[in-house]
């Protein structure tokens, strides 16, 4: 009895228990009233992070808007009444006013864990962090200058000019050292699942997602940069240095041999029930650069964690190279 | 000699990550996530203002420009900043890492004035060594001192407790509630003016004291 007992309380608590790789949804949406003249907002959500508005409502003007918050809900739409209201501040000294009402029901996570657990498991695409150390070069230089200021360190005239010239190029210099880092993209689809699921990664910014967010390393801080667009919310996340991956929800299309892709691939993959890869795909007269062509192996990344048993089309946009397609199930030729 | 330890020091988290791979292989060398331009600005807050021995006049004119540590720092802190800037650690805004890339520097310039103000003026250097004392090293150890003692960590974060107090009095504390890769730079903003004005209420009197025993001297002479 005491075995059933605690099988049940096992049981009741797996609905919290992730999907490997998932982490937390760091994105929640709430209700807000607000009153204009109203130029900007901030949201304080404590440790969790702050959310800025730029609602540029005028005089009189009221909306009801839903703004997304990136508190920390570990039991998910159930926790939310557990997780403090957040503090609202109004910068400027205006008339206006902001009210929290209330979260929002349902919330777009919930598109999010309608997509099944097959989907939601897929791995999560990289994103590459941006170099950020000093070269040898600029360290040479840095020891140049330091050399060339203690010489002159009695000579004010020429101590403040030669210092400002080595930092400003320091400074360029470091901008360039850096790599710039895009965002990668991956299209999740199943054949058996309503919908598709559009996964987004990047390091430091990212364009602010519908569905689902994720932080790595988890519990770190997010600012969301906000603007009101009519009712559209649109904005950004920032957490520098962490890894952001959005999740957005999209309509399901039918893949078919017979039909073309939805746009220009440079290279695919296909792999058979029985587990065997193909690098090309009878796609010739799409992909007539293609065919019988090999393009190497898949990423790592790509084709990992994926079911056995059934088959597989993964596919690299020709437009953009970080742009991703991933399907299972896609009809064998 | 100080300025030019304070300055190889401050280099070593920049120099760091590039020397010690090759020797060492890899480690967690590359400081992800932190501010290099914090670690950077550390060592010229903590040793700006320390303490220097009175020396005698005409010793002093043989000394280093006033304007020597200032141009000894700048290059080190704007690599830094441009190292951070192109990571997306810091942006040009004034919450975002403005205040910090201006604040920072600004605090270290007015403790080297006023330590080369100093030079030769037993009183004033011994008011600036008190000072020193005060406003960073106690204050800092009893802001981590607090962390020990029995006090809810919650009531001690709260705005207006002391230990916020501390984090706006003390530049090593203000400089480490940024400085990590969770920072609040928002906060460090808000903490500036209180930790300016100390700061420059403090030297001002430094300075009052040097520039009245100017006029004792020349009043003897």
């Amino acid at each position: 009895m005491r075995v059933l007992l605690l099988i049940l309380c096992l049981a009741s608590g797996a609905h919290v228990v992730r999907a490997p790789g998932q982490s937390e949804n760091r994105l929640w949406w709430a209700d807000f009233d607000l009153r204009g003249p109203l130029a900007a907002l901030r949201v304080d959500c404590g440790e969790d992070g702050s959310v800025h508005l730029d609602a540029r409502l005028l005089s009189g003007e009221t909306r009801r808007v839903s703004l997304p918050l990136p508190v920390r809900s570990p039991l998910g739409v159930e926790g939310l009444g557990a997780v403090p209201t957040p503090r609202i501040e109004v910068p400027d000294a205006s008339a206006g006013s902001a009210r929290f009402l209330s979260w929002s029901t349902p919330q777009p996570d919930r598109r999010y864990q309608g997509l099944g657990p097959a989907l939601r498991a897929r791995t999560r695409p990289p994103a590459s962090e941006p170099r950020s150390a000093a070269g040898p070069a600029q360290l040479a230089l840095l020891c140049a200058t330091g050399c060339l200021l203690w010489a002159l360190r009695r000579r004010a005239l020429w101590l403040l000019p030669l210092s400002l010239l080595a930092a400003l190029a320091l400074f360029f210099l470091a901008g360039r050292q850096s790599d710039s880092t895009g965002v990668t993209e991956v299209l999740d689809v199943a054949a058996d699942a309503p919908a598709a699921c559009l996964q987004r990664a990047a390091v430091g910014t990212l364009e602010l997602p519908t569905a689902h967010l994720e932080v790595l390393p988890a519990g770190r801080r997010l600012h969301f940069r906000l603007t009101l667009e009519g009712t559209r919310i649109q904005g950004t996340v920032e957490a520098p240095a962490a890894t952001l991956v959005g999740m957005d929800v999209r309509r399901a299309r039918p893949w078919s041999p017979a039909l073309p892709p939805p746009e220009p691939l440079a290279a695919v993959w296909f792999r058979s029930a029985a587990g065997t890869w193909a690098p090309s795909f009878p796609w010739p007269d799409a992909l007539p650069a293609l065919s019988g062509a090999a393009a190497g192996a898949p990423p790592g990344w790509l084709a990992t964690g994926l079911p056995p048993g059934r088959t597989l089309l993964l596919g690299q946009s020709a437009g953009d190279p970080e742009r991703w397609i991933r399907i299972s199930g896609f009809p064998a030729p | 000699m100080v300025w030019n330890l304070i300055a190889l020091l401050s280099i070593l988290p920049l120099a760091l990550p590039v020397l010690l791979p090759p020797l060492l292989g890899e480690g967690p060398w590359d400081l992800a996530g932190a501010s290099r331009f914090g670690l950077v600005l550390l060592p010229w807050l903590a040793f700006a203002g320390l303490p220097a021995r009175p020396v005698r006049p005409a010793r002093s004119q043989r000394a280093a420009s006033p304007w020597y540590p200032v141009a000894l720092a700048l290059p080190p802190l704007a690599l830094a900043a441009g190292l951070d800037h192109a990571s997306g650690l810091l942006r040009l805004t004034w919450e975002g890492g403005g205040a910090v890339l201006l604040g920072g520097p600004l605090v270290v310039f007015l403790w080297c004035l006023s330590t080369r103000a100093t030079l030769g003026r037993r009183a004033a250097t011994q008011l600036q060594a008190i000072l020193w004392l005060l406003l960073v090293p106690l204050t800092a150890a009893l802001h981590v001192a607090l962390f020990w003692a029995p006090v809810p960590l919650e009531d001690a974060a709260q705005p207006g407790a002391l230990v916020d107090w501390l984090a706006r009095l003390n530049p090593l504390v203000w400089c480490s509630r940024w400085c990590g890769a969770d920072g609040d730079l928002g906060a460090a903003a808000g903490a500036l003016p209180i930790l300016l004005g100390v700061t420059l209420a403090g030297l001002g009197s430094v300075r009052a004291l040097a520039a009245r025993g100017d006029g004792r001297e020349e009043r003897e002479t």
